[in-house]
């Protein structure tokens, strides 16, 4: 488990650069965390640092959406409005598809989550409006050796 | 010209929708899966129709929709589908079954954009005059579209992170409002002023839109209003919201119609029934005298008439796809 | 009887075309990503090379799964599209029984199994004459090779997946000849119900509809 704050979205994006630095292939992200605690700011720091130029935008409506351009390919979810039901997308193959998966309201759907994966909550401070606390933790060796190189 | 008969399909999301134009002015028959009442006709066949389970409706919207339309496949031109942008999971499904009725019965394939869709709904209301506008304003996008002439499309900005429908369903969420409450903040925003200080996202000379920061600076407020002991009054945090919203949306239509000297405004989409966009923009369309077109809510949200219909100018165009046609997550306009 | 056979439940496409039994063209391709683009030029070309038309099939074949998600969709609305659009029978089989649909073998016992991770597998035990012993499922793989060794004969596994185990292993190579004639005058259905069988992957999944 590690712990760590950033005081503002320059240092969120830092923090997502540094663990793209240490992507592979079929890595799963989950994002916990409220509304506007910084979850696609955070994704669009981890997209910039894969070489994808397209503006990441908002998978709050489609749910998922794909970008194949990157060094790896990178598949951003928002699984809101599934309200936990996965009906027929089957999110099970994106976590195999050789590309990064990062789902923002992951704790919707804990049971369909692969058992290796990086748990990332965002907290929001009470009185530092830009600041977040994000308590990370790495399910799995390879995610436990991401941390201990980045964090 | 002789008469063309376009079967539409969409699936790039939520629904399952089939529908037949007539050289894309006249509607035949237009289904969409979570408005059939399956249980008169195929009850016992299928247990349950919910929008999203795609592959469940897809044969039973075609039925419907060629039935209403009193057609048959043989009376069918071409077969206009959506390619993207939207869930590929779900764009498949369509996509397939365009196909294979392209296939077994031997006609021409047309693939359509999604947002050409949402452009093209308008011509069943009259037809699109051009040069001309588009704001494309909806739960998944927000675009503004320059089309200089028929079925050819420029994209001059969109939303950089939020689409405005996503936006006012978060700022809802945020105000306890159910999902999807888009249209009670409409709602509520008319019953209260704008009282509360929120800044304008990306007020610049660009015609793209921000929308996420907006929304941080309604969850900042809440939370200090909140940790001040004041009570919020959600109808006028509405209104300031709306207000911003608004705005910022109106400015950057009217700036594009003046640049592009060009009298003629659509506007498309789910949020096209927004009050308060329609009011600022009908105001300012007045004073401008810009010519404005709001479809009716039928064709806002998404529906394969629109599809039919931007289909019929694509086919006429000689737009036309191979078997090997692939869905797309996202794919540019123009 | 004219019968045109479509499996897409797994990175292939296996589909064929038969008369009175007989195989007339067949395709087997290791498309992966390119199965939403290319099924269906192929499936054209299948139709081409031996000038029959879709509306002279008489009945369509169409494997529901398990497998591939998006696989099986694909070739579940290729199948109940044409067979709704013209008027034509239909009817279903599942993956394993494919799989397991050989001429001729030395086993006694014919595993298919599909690998669905985390130790688990989709998986079913035939005998040699293609009665079914042990229904399609979800299963650790452990737990049914533990059936495997109770069984009083040779058994073998089919997979095209990487599975490792200690029974004889081999590939799966669709015999579509063969899977046509057996499973093609199972009883039709509606094309409308034709629809996957993933195989529930979770309890989860079950108790979310109660």
């Amino acid at each position: 488990m590690y712990k760590l704050t950033t005081r503002n979205e320059k240092e969120t994006i830092e923090l997502a650069q540094n663990i793209e630095s240490e992507k592979f292939p079929n890595m799963v992200i989950c994002l916990e965390g409220d509304l506007g605690s910084g979850k696609t700011i955070f994704t669009k720091g981890f997209a910039h640092a894969l070489g994808i130029e397209e503006d990441i935008t908002s998978p709050t409506f489609n749910i998922i959406k794909e970008y194949p351009n990157g060094e790896l390919p990178l598949y951003h979810m928002d699984v809101y409005r599934l309200e936990g039901r996965v009906d027929e997308l089957g999110l099970d193959e994106y976590f195999h598809k050789g590309g990064v998966v990062i789902i923002e309201w992951s704790d919707m759907i804990q049971e369909y989550l692969p058992d290796e994966r990086l748990e990332i909550k965002i907290k929001v401070l009470d009185d530092a409006e830009d600041a977040r606390v994000f308590i990370i933790n790495p399910i799995g060796r390879q995610y436990e050796e991401l941390c201990e190189a980045v964090l | 010209m002789k008469d063309a008969l376009i079967l539409g399909i969409e699936s790039s999301c939520d629904e399952t929708s089939c529908s037949i134009v007539k050289n894309g002015t006249t509607e035949l028959a237009t289904i969409i899966s979570s408005q059939i009442d399956i249980h008169k006709d195929y009850g016992g066949v299928v247990p349950e129709i919910a929008s999203r389970e795609h592959v469940k409706n897809i044969t039973i919207v075609l039925e419907e929709c060629l039935t209403e339309a009193k057609v048959t496949m043989d009376d069918i031109d071409a077969i206009a589908i959506t390619y993207g942008p939207g869930l590929i999971g779900s764009l498949l499904i369509g996509l397939e079954a365009a196909k294979t009725l392209a296939f077994i019965h031997n006609k021409p394939l047309i693939p359509v954009h999604h947002i050409a869709g949402h452009i093209y709904a308008n011509n069943l209301v009259r037809p699109l005059t051009f040069p001309l506008i588009a704001l494309v304003v909806s739960g998944g996008h927000t675009e503004l579209i320059y089309m200089k002439e028929n079925y050819s499309f420029e994209k001059l900005g969109g939303t950089k992170d939020d689409a405005v429908g996503e936006c006012y369903d978060k700022v809802a969420r945020v105000l306890d409002i159910p999902y999807p409450g888009g249209p009670l903040l409409d709602k509520m925003a008319h019953e209260g002023n704008a009282t509360y200080d929120l800044p304008t996202p990306l007020n610049d000379d660009s015609y793209d839109f921000s929308f996420s920061g907006l929304k941080s600076a309604v969850i900042n407020l809440v939370h200090n209003e909140q940790q001040r002991g004041n009570t919020i009054r959600k109808e006028d945090l509405a209104a300031s919201f709306q207000k911003v919203v608004v705005d910022v949306i109106t400015k950057k239509t009217i700036r594009a119609l003046n640049n592009y000297q060009v009298k003629n405004l659509i506007v498309a989409g789910g949020v096209a029934a927004n009050r308060g966009l329609r009011e600022s923009l009908t105001t300012e369309c007045q004073k401008e005298g810009i010519d404005l077109t709001f479809p009716p809510m039928k064709y806002c949200t998404d529906n394969a008439a629109m599809i039919a219909t931007a289909g019929f100018y694509a086919y006429q165009k000689g737009d036309r796809a191979d078997l090997s046609l692939n869905a797309k997550s996202s794919v540019p306009l123009s | 009887m004219k019968t045109f056979y479509i499996d897409t439940s797994s990175s292939y496409l296996f589909a064929g075309i038969s008369v009175d039994k007989q195989l007339k063209n067949e395709i087997k391709l290791k498309l992966d990503k390119e199965l939403s683009s290319f099924t269906l030029p192929k499936i054209e070309e299948l139709f081409k090379e031996v000038e029959i038309e879709p509306k002279d099939i008489d009945k369509i074949l169409v494997v529901k799964g398990p497998g591939s998600f998006t696989g099986i969709r694909i070739g579940v609305t290729i199948a109940k599209t044409f067979a709704w659009s013209l008027k034509k029978e239909i009817t279903t089989l599942s993956s394993l029984e494919a799989m397991a649909t050989i001429s001729s073998t030395d086993y006694d016992y014919l595993v298919p199994m599909i690998d669905a991770r985390r130790g688990y597998v989709y998986g079913a035990i035939y005998d040699r004459q293609g009665t079914q012993i042990l229904k399609d499922q979800y299963i650790k793989k452990e737990t049914l090779e533990i059936a495997m060794e109770d069984l009083p004969g040779k058994c073998v596994i089919i997979t095209n997946d990487i599975l490792t185990s200690k029974f004889p292993t081999i590939s799966y190579d669709a015999q579509i000849e063969e899977i046509i004639a057996r499973f093609e005058n199972r009883e039709s259905q509606n094309p409308h119900a034709i629809n996957p069988e993933y195989l529930k992957l979770t309890e989860a999944e079950e108790n979310k509809d109660k």
